[in-house]
């Protein structure tokens, strides 16, 4: 048994996921109709792509610098990326840019339906926290 | 494995040029965000190919630093986008 070639086919079978989740993404953000799709498209680079490549570096590389850097970097990007797509989300809703035929449910019409006084779901500008 | 490599690089070129052409055409400003958070997760994962092919570790503290600060662009743009741009 060879370690060392083994550990390169590992290697590059993770750079051809990675490099594969970020083409997906791309191609969905150009095929998908919807900012929510298109969000749903886009998020596959940012955690599983990521993820592949730097455990590629780190079973080419296994000392403990590399790996508490490859931890450090997957905690701020699982941290971070579900706020950014929750707030493009939350700013595509509020204008109105979320094809609402095309959900199956839609809760968040009914608590702003319910929480504004307005007939009209009426959405301020951007200061208040709707959802 | 040179080809390989190669073709590994040409598959992010062409995920970068497609997000530029989503970018490009997008018909609202959250879109070009989106494809904006794309084209950086597409060059962390060039940065980390890099690291692997010429086998060491200097830029790593670069995607460390890109993975806390890329929150910050779509989070500002989401925020201050007012309703008027029905575009």
């Amino acid at each position: 048994m060879n370690w060392d070639l083994i550990g390169d086919i590992v290697i590059n079978i993770l750079l051809g996921v990675a490099a594969l989740m970020a083409l997906s993404a791309s191609i969905g953000l150009l095929r998908f109709s919807d900012v929510m799709l298109r969000l749903h498209a886009a998020t596959k680079p940012q955690i599983l792509g990521l993820f592949c490549a730097l455990l590629a570096v780190t079973i080419q590389d296994h000392s403990v610098p590399v790996i508490a850097t490859y931890i450090l970097i997957i905690v701020f990007q699982v941290l971070t990326q579900p706020i950014a797509a929750h707030m493009a989300a939350r700013a595509a809703y509020r204008t109105r840019h979320v094809k609402h035929d095309e959900l199956v449910v839609d809760e968040l019409a009914e608590k702003v339906s319910k929480s504004s006084s307005a007939p009209v779901p009426s959405v301020p500008d951007t200061d208040e926290e709707i959802g | 494995m040179n080809v390989y490599y190669w073709i590994i690089g040409a598959i992010l070129v062409i995920s970068v040029v497609l997000a530029i052409i989503r970018i490009i055409r997008g018909p609202s400003i959250i879109d070009r965000v989106v494809a904006s958070d794309v084209i950086l997760a597409t060059i962390l994962i060039g940065l980390v190919f890099e690291m692997v092919v010429n086998k060491h570790t200097s830029t790593m503290p670069i995607v460390l630093v890109v993975s806390m600060f890329g929150i910050t662009g779509t989070v500002a743009v989401a925020r201050f986008m007012s309703r008027k741009d029905e575009s």
